[in-house]
């Protein structure tokens, strides 16, 4: 395979897509942690069918096209459209754990991004957030930071969907007592090369009146951890 | 362009009070595929009821369905189906339904139509937006069945595209959008919730429950086998969504009789009888 000079943009990528760089992720379970005392997944098989059945279709439908449209709106300098995407993602994470858990990754990458990079787009969205009293959601500053990189929008996308997962999994090891190798073998399953581009080159023709996904098992479980007696991760 | 569409009608109302402060229908016209039945002021609540019926005993190929409802003057109206809402089997062609909803100036709007039933083969659009001042109260209820499920017939409908947007002061609070089709993965997370998945979802937004919801603990109480509910706030602390998923019918009656009642009563309500005889 001929190898690509242009490779810049690659250590920035691995930087931030690596459980080092402090976005926060570890400490939320996205629901999972509820879905595991409801007795819905309770294996390392239940997880990878979840992930492979639930999470990457919802990957396809909601979350990268939105990565897409706010890429777009980055890309052709449309704040005002930015700010507007980002109040959508707001109203369509349903619950508030998971609303939360965007806007305090966000609002931390969106930081990481001002003390990094030389962005001034970036600079100018927190300034116009800030004046708003709003907050970046994580998809919104994802956008931002992936611009400042220069990183293609396919190579976003598979990061995307790399952090989506080994987020689900790095909660697993800790609700499901999953070791590593399990973990690792998940993973690499749910990100193999042709069901990542199968949910890439599926979720480039999602529509913004059309984007979203159904999972009210997800949704609920997510609103009763809100409530749970006792929990490890943040709600 | 042709137009594919069967039936296009619907309804328009307006709802405001009269110098006595009753609610009565300030404007209203509706069309085949729906038959508005004579208003009802319910005493006891101070609301007027409506019961929304459909003539040809459903939704078909080509129709279109537009509900338009206003509220306003402090009104209270309750808006309801006798019965369950079938949209039935289509060969080609889908039925589209748009649902427009503005409670303005301190009123307060109860939409809860009987269950959506998506039957074998059906291809089904519907949008609703729903606008609502500050000071406003709405209860917007949707439920829905993958099928008869008494007849065994579940998750064989064609497609269905459902998108819900809730603006309160024209900010959006709740986008919620999905389409379902049961040949791919998108119907997947509801079709394994349980054998026979019922589903319901509460919005509730009202000023006196922006920090609150006094009945969450109870919602999140009604847990069994086959029930589960959950409560979660809006974004911008505008309301409150509860889901509800159901194996079994009575259970899924039995709770959506309770949580409405508590709903109400933390709204400091009394619920509206339907009166479905």
């Amino acid at each position: 395979m001929p190898e690509t000079k242009n490779f810049e943009w690659l250590g920035g990528l691995i930087q931030t897509t690596d459980t080092l760089f402090p976005s926060g992720g570890y400490a939320h379970s996205y629901g999972l942690e509820e879905l595991v005392a409801l007795g819905r997944i309770s294996s390392g098989q239940d997880l990878e069918e979840f992930l492979l059945k639930e999470i990457l279709p919802a990957l396809e439908n909601q979350e990268l096209p939105y990565l897409r449209f706010c890429s777009e709106a980055v890309k052709n300098r449309e704040l005002e459209e930015l700010f507007d995407l980002n109040e959508e993602i707001s109203a369509w994470k349903l619950t508030r754990e998971t609303r939360e858990a965007g806007k305090s990754q966000g609002t931390q990458m969106i930081r990481m991004v001002g003390e990094i990079y030389e962005c001034p787009l970036s600079a100018e969205f927190h300034r116009l957030l800030h004046e708003r009293r709003e907050q970046c959601q994580q998809i919104t500053a994802t956008a931002l930071l992936r611009n400042a990189q220069q990183v293609p929008l396919t190579s976003s996308m598979i990061a995307w969907i790399y952090q989506a997962v080994s987020n689900f999994c790095s909660a697993s090891v800790k609700l499901l007592r999953l070791g590593e190798v399990a973990c690792q073998k998940i993973i690499h399953r749910s990100v193999q090369k042709d069901g990542i581009q199968k949910v890439i080159s599926k979720s480039l023709q999602v529509k913004r009146a059309n984007a979203g996904f159904f999972n009210p098992m997800l949704d609920l479980a997510s609103a009763r951890h809100e409530l749970a007696f006792s929990r490890l991760f943040i709600s | 362009m042709k137009n594919t569409f069967g039936l296009n009608g619907g309804v328009q109302l307006g709802c405001r009070r009269n110098g006595a402060g009753v609610p009565y229908l300030s404007s209203q016209r509706f069309s085949p595929p729906v038959h508005l039945s004579k208003p009802y002021f319910d005493e006891d609540t101070q609301s007027l009821l409506i019961n929304l019926s459909c003539p040809t005993a459903g939704l078909l190929a080509g129709d279109r369905m537009v509900c338009d409802i206003e509220i306003s003057d402090e009104a209270s109206m309750v808006v309801t189906t006798p019965g369950a809402t079938r949209s039935h089997f289509m060969r080609s062609g889908i039925a589209r339904v748009e649902q427009k909803l503005k409670i303005k100036e301190g009123s307060f709007l109860e939409f809860n139509p009987g269950a959506l039933i998506l039957q074998k083969a059906t291809n089904l659009e519907q949008i609703t937006e729903v606008e609502i001042d500050e000071d406003a109260e709405i209860l917007f209820v949707e439920k829905i069945l993958p099928g008869r499920i008494a007849h065994g017939e579940s998750f064989v409908f064609q497609k269905f595209s459902n998108q819900l947007r809730i603006k309160r002061e024209s900010q959006l609070v709740l986008l919620e959008s999905f389409v379902l089709n049961p040949r791919n993965e998108s119907a997947l997370p509801w079709k394994n919730s349980f054998p026979t998945p019922y589903y319901a979802s509460f919005y509730l937004l009202s000023p006196k429950l922006k920090e609150h919801l006094p009945s969450r603990d109870k919602i999140h109480g009604m847990r069994g086998s086959n029930l589960l509910a959950g409560v979660t706030s809006l974004h911008r602390k505008a309301g409150w969504l509860v889901k509800v998923l159901a194996g079994d019918p009575y259970e899924f009656k039995r709770a959506m009789k309770e949580i409405r009642r508590l709903l109400h009563a933390d709204m400091g309500r009394v619920p509206t009888d339907f009166r479905r005889y």
